[in-house]
């Protein structure tokens, strides 16, 4: 297992330089990921896969050197999956390759500002990324840009506390605790990790952990071995469990110091073997291990043991000469230069010592670590002190110019208790801020609600508006198209009316005019042999003549009249629209619609006869009445009788000697002019009883009939006559029509 | 000859009896007439045995002129009536219907009554 871990490496009197944590990498978190990864091959669909890639990225755990290749490639295939998809909004995740891809290209400046940036846009998102967070802390530590850090988490952790992202103001506290460490102010630097601690201790144990352990060396660190102890025993533990092993290392470390100060060497160096058994499999990635074996030197060298220093010593440099480590990195401070400046001076090799620890210094100027340098020019100052006073007092001048520098640039300079105050006041105005926050958002949401509901109701109302404007405009062409067809169904009804009639007309017409062609021809002859009479002077013959011809005389004349209001009530018929109201005689306009209904079915079907049974009641008055409209009413009555009665013989066995009846009876009651047409037909099953005078509805066969006959005889009687139609049928007896028009309009 | 006439339309009447003027003057022709199948029928019961000749209409309300026909065919047998039909539908089915039904002649209308005179004569 690969271990990337920030060292704090306490040596005698070092001070911690860069951060203030251990890296987080460990058997936990790699575990997380390659469950993780294990399942990403088993998602099938993009969007599943690219929930997993997210939480892959997200979980990624902490490098101290750059970011890992499969970081890139997982971020790549994030954001192909998402080009396909667009199910994320992908930006944080393509800045945060950008800037990755710098930081592995060594432009650690430009990936910095990547990295901030990645980091808006996720806060855009309201997305939680405080491992980025945190790692940005040691972009900061390879820049050597401490102040600007410092800078960066404060502001961070306002907004953070605005927003209320806990766990990103943990990671703030916890970058600002570091840069407290840097400035040797432990008591900061403590409550900072503490501060970051108790928020991690809700959401992520293996970080928590990390902060107490932080605590722990850092208080071991001020001095405080006994709260060092409290921390370290609470932490050490867990790192174990976690197989955190550079952390675990890292908790070691105190012991080393304590021990080797205390000269109990013997437990010095039990520390020192532990942490290089965790470390050892590590030295190819950081300078951990490294920086453990150069702590077992320092030991054997208050040990003063050098036979026992060189080997450590030749190990560390040959790691470094192979690695490049440097002096102080993200995973600690390898102080390689300064032990064997210690062991040349135990050896007594004064030149080699004094070149050791001026290489020392001159790389922590090139580090720029100044607790480092702080140290170095001290120690210069000691080791030229007997010989080369001038020399000395100008590097301890030098250290006192670096002091004062240093305690300038520290802020505190302030008692705690202040600092507590300030933190209270910066509290209550957080608190403040985030209660006008609150009533703003309130108010906004309120604002929106209403804004969006209002918008929501107009939005309603015109398309309702608009639907029912649509629907209206088809209603109208709809109900213009079916009062078109409602008048061509009426039309095409008389019309198949009027074939019904055809026959009959005929049959009607010829008759009368049999009746005129015969008059007139025996009437010429009536009157040659009446010229013969007068001729003979037989007076008395002539005369009987004379009379028979005027009784012809009328009768050709009545049956010319008779035709003449056929063919007028055919044409009245067939004609479209009706005309007006006239008064007229029901019981000749029945009896001649009976009359041409019976001959046009006969003519039809030979074999068809029917008793007509007429009961008129002669005192009936003329009324006002459509006359083509209510004979067609009738018409369509007989016409259906007819079927009826034709239906039912057709079915009846020939000893049931059926005979078919049609029986139309006229009369005047209450205030109406009843006609009652009854035949002996099939009779109206029940079940279809109220639905015969529904549009469209004939149990006639397909072809045979509208099916809007009573439909439109039943619109003729009401809606424009203001009368009314019943109906009585028993199945297989007869069925009534009675049809009631009102005397007086 | 007593002849009787079946038709529904009683304008019939008077038109045989102007028509046939001069024969009924001179009693060679002897007409009788009824509305109806039904009253020709009656009018049979009593007086079958004088009657010669029955002309009647097919398309009557009621009994039709086929129907009493057949009747006739029926019931009187010695001796026959001579049974002549008139119709106005003076089609093919109409005839042969009548014609199986043990008509003796066809008529159609408008009756041509020269025609039906020498038919006439050629029965006495």
């Amino acid at each position: 297992m690969r271990v990337y871990y920030k060292f704090h490496l306490i040596s005698i009197l070092s001070i911690f330089i860069i951060s203030g944590s251990a890296f987080c990498q460990n058997y936990v978190s790699n575990a997380q990921y390659d469950s993780l990864a294990r399942e990403l091959l088993k998602k099938t669909t993009d969007a599943e896969k690219i929930k997993v890639l997210q939480l892959l990225i997200d979980l990624e755990p902490e490098f101290s050197i750059e970011p890992p290749q499969r970081m890139i490639n997982n971020l790549d295939q994030l954001i192909d999956l998402n080009n396909k998809t667009r199910v994320i909004d992908e930006a944080g995740y393509k800045s945060l390759r950008e800037s990755y891809l710098l930081w592995r290209n060594g432009d650690l400046e430009r990936a910095l500002i990547g990295c901030k940036k990645t980091i808006e846009l996720f806060d855009k998102q309201k997305k939680v990324m405080f491992r980025l967070l945190l790692q940005i802390r040691v972009l900061y530590n390879l820049l050597s840009k401490l102040d600007e850090r410092f800078k960066y988490y404060t502001e961070k952790l306002n907004y953070y506390l605005l927003t209320g992202q806990q766990e990103n103001t943990a990671a703030c506290y916890h970058g600002i605790a570091g840069y407290y460490l840097y400035k040797a102010d432990y008591n900061l630097a403590i409550s900072n990790y503490l501060k970051a601690a108790k928020i991690y201790k809700a959401f992520d144990t293996v970080y928590y952990y990390n902060a107490i352990g932080v605590v722990g060396v850092t208080y071991a660190e001020w001095g405080n071995d006994e709260k060092a102890d409290y921390y370290l025993k609470q932490a050490i533990p867990k790192h174990k469990l976690f197989k955190d092993s550079g952390n675990v290392a890292y908790c070691l470390t105190p012991q080393i110091v304590l021990n080797t100060r205390q000269k109990r060497f013997r437990e010095a160096l039990n520390f020192a073997d532990e942490a290089i058994r965790f470390t050892k499999n590590n030295f190819d990635s950081d300078g951990t291990y490294a920086i453990m074996i150069n702590l077992k030197a320092l030991v054997y060298l208050e040990m003063q043991k050098p036979d026992l220093v060189l080997p450590l010593l030749t190990e560390v440099q040959s790691l470094i000469d192979r690695f490049g480590y440097k002096m102080s990195s993200t995973s600690g401070d390898l102080e390689a230069d300064y032990a064997f400046y210690k062991y040349y001076q135990l050896i007594n090799d004064q030149e080699k010592a004094a070149s050791s620890l001026l290489a020392a210094y001159d790389e922590s100027v090139e580090v720029d670590v100044k607790s480092l340098q702080l140290k170095y020019l001290k120690e210069l100052g000691f080791f030229y002190q007997k010989n080369e006073p001038a020399l000395a007092l100008q590097y301890l001048a030098k250290y006192f110019e670096l002091n004062r520098s240093m305690e300038e640039n520290k802020s505190l300079k302030v008692a705690q208790f202040e600092l507590e105050e300030q933190d209270k006041k910066q509290n209550q105005h957080i608190t403040t801020l985030k209660q006008e926050r609150a009533v703003q958002e309130a108010t906004i949401k309120q604002r929106n609600i209403i804004l969006w509901t209002s918008l929501g109701a107009l939005l309603l109302i015109v398309a309702s508006a608009l639907f029912l404007y649509r629907q209206l405009s088809i209603n109208k062409k709809v109900l213009a198209s079916l009062r078109k067809t409602q008048t061509q169904l009426i039309q095409s009804e008389k019309m198949a009316s009027l074939g019904e009639l055809t026959a009959g007309i005929a049959h009607e017409i010829q008759n009368p005019l049999n009746f005129v062609n015969n008059f007139s021809e025996v009437s010429v002859e009536l009157l040659e042999e009446m010229e013969i009479q007068l001729a003979n002077d037989d007076k008395e013959e002539a005369l009987a003549i004379a009379t028979d011809v005027k009784q012809n005389l009328e009768k050709i004349s009545h049956h010319g009249k008779r035709a003449d209001s056929i063919v007028k009530g055919m044409l009245q018929h067939s004609r479209s629209g009706s005309t007006s109201k006239e008064p007229t005689d029901i019981n000749a306009l029945a009896d001649e619609y009976l009359r041409l209904a019976y001959h046009g079915l006969r003519a039809k079907d030979k074999s068809f006869n029917a008793e007509l049974i007429t009961n008129f009641d002669q005192a009936l008055p003329k009324i006002l009445v459509f006359p083509q409209d209510v004979g067609r009413v009738l018409l369509n009555l007989y016409t259906n009788a007819f079927y009826a009665c034709n239906e039912r013989s057709q079915s009846a066995q020939p000893e049931e000697g059926y005979k078919p009846v049609l029986e139309l009876t006229t009369s005047a009651e209450d205030g109406f002019v009843v006609i009652k047409v009854r035949d002996n037909g099939t009779g109206i099953p029940d079940n279809i009883k109220d639905k015969i005078l529904q549009p469209f509805f004939t149990t006639k066969p397909t072809g045979q009939g509208t099916g809007l006959g009573l439909s439109l005889s039943y619109d003729i009687i009401v809606k424009a006559h203001d009368g009314t139609i019943h109906i009585d049928s028993k199945e297989g007896r007869f069925t009534e029509f009675i049809v009631r028009l009102p005397l007086k309009v | 000859m007593k002849i009787l006439v079946v038709d529904d339309e009683a304008d019939v009447q008077p038109l045989f009896l102007q028509r046939f003027r001069k024969e009924i003057r001179s009693h060679e022709l002897d007409f009788d007439f009824a509305l109806s199948g039904e009253e020709a029928l009656r009018y049979l019961e009593t007086n079958h045995s004088e009657v010669v000749l029955i002309l009647s209409d097919i398309n009557m309300p009621g009994m039709s002129g086929i129907e009493l026909l057949t009747r006739i065919r029926h019931d009187y047998s010695a001796p026959p009536p001579v049974v002549m039909m008139i119709t106005a539908y003076g089609d093919d089915e109409n005839y042969q219907q009548a014609m199986t039904n043990g008509a003796n002649d066809f008529l159609t209308k408008p009756l041509d009554f020269n025609l039906l005179k020498e038919k006439l004569k050629e029965l006495t």
